[in-house]
């Protein structure tokens, strides 16, 4: 009877070797693959970053650029507002334009894209020709924090 | 021979188990080291994917900047498609592509540039290539009104326009692979 036993298994030492060896490498797969998605996520951020600090811009000078042409349809030159803003591509503007005491217009218009917002400030002299409605006096970019909005 | 067979029945089991812990365990082990090869190879192709990106970046911008202080009257015959309008002769312009040097096309076909520009147009077999105010295009904030008539209408307003909504795309082959960088933006007559 004894010899239709198995004998002692020798696998016993080696069990847990084999267990814990795999169990060391899916501890350290995960780790590579966490340090990778985060590393990534980091990459896509700084590039996110960079293209929306651009569009932000871009933005700006788009809300100028539609205010010089709602001007010269005979609006205030109000466009939006940052509540409610208009958008262009991956970001989005609006429009103050205020008339100052000295007959000139001061047009700010505030662009942004994701957390990054920039603000383009124009003081024009109203051309008065249909072609050509803003005769530009100065013009100055602000960049803005997001709380500034 | 009835003990030879117990025998048999009795290791069969632990034959098996050893073959798929062998096997998972190299799985494991693969698996690593595809994980380790990723993120060794993603860490070293990082900065120059950054700088990649920088150099879109800064290419971008100077394109805008060179349609900015473009006679805004001549914007769109200079940076379009058409080397025909061109205001100094035909295929005088720059026309709507551009190189950036330190970027490589995303397509080895040499009429492939990496960098566009673009406008709202529509290619007519009659009339040649429009700039149209219906043009169905959220992100440039089309349709819309162009030449400041209080209408969207179906003419080609590339003589009369007073807004001029432009694309500028960068596309390349880069160290982290197809990668794209464009900003919309409007140009107004100021």
């Amino acid at each position: 009877m004894d010899d239709e036993r198995p004998a002692p298994s020798p696998r016993f030492p080696l069990l847990g070797l084999s267990t814990l060896l795999p169990l060391a490498l899916v501890a350290v797969a995960s780790a590579a693959a966490f340090s990778l998605h985060t590393s990534r996520a980091r990459f896509d951020r700084g590039r996110e970053e960079v293209r929306d600090e651009l569009q932000a811009s871009c933005a700006s000078e788009a809300g100028l650029g539609a205010a010089a042409l709602d001007l010269r349809m005979g609006g205030d030159g109000n466009l939006g507002e940052a509540e409610e803003p208009i958008r262009i591509g991956e970001g989005f503007y609006w429009v103050q334009t205020t008339r100052l005491e000295s007959g000139l217009l001061s047009v700010r218009s505030t662009g942004g894209a994701g957390s990054f917002r920039r603000r383009t400030e124009l003081v024009a002299r109203p051309a008065g020709t249909p072609t050509a409605p803003l005769e530009t006096i100065s013009r100055r970019i602000v960049p803005l924090a997001p709380a500034d909005e | 021979m009835q003990r030879t067979l117990i025998h048999r029945r009795s290791r069969s089991p632990r034959a098996g188990a050893t073959l798929i812990e062998a096997v998972a365990g190299m799985g494991v082990v693969l698996l690593s080291m595809v994980g380790f090869a990723r993120v060794v190879l993603f860490a070293d192709l990082h900065p120059e994917a950054d700088h990649e990106y920088l150099l879109a970046r800064e290419a971008v911008q100077r394109t805008i900047d060179d349609l900015s202080w473009t006679s805004f009257r001549e914007v769109y015959a200079r940076y379009n498609e058409d080397p025909f309008d061109d205001p100094d002769g035909a295929g005088t312009a720059s026309g709507d592509r551009f190189s950036v040097p330190g970027l490589a096309p995303r397509s080895p076909d040499p009429e492939t540039a990496v960098g566009r520009i673009s406008f709202p147009t529509i290619f007519d077999f009659d009339c040649g290539l429009a700039l149209r105010e219906d043009v169905l295009d959220p992100a440039l904030g089309m349709p819309r009104d162009l030449n400041g008539d209080g209408q969207v209408d179906r003419r080609d307003h590339s003589r009369d326009y007073a807004l001029l909504p432009v694309r500028v795309r960068v596309e390349w082959r880069g160290a982290a692979g197809p990668s794209v960088l464009e900003v919309e933006t409007l140009i107004g007559d100021l």
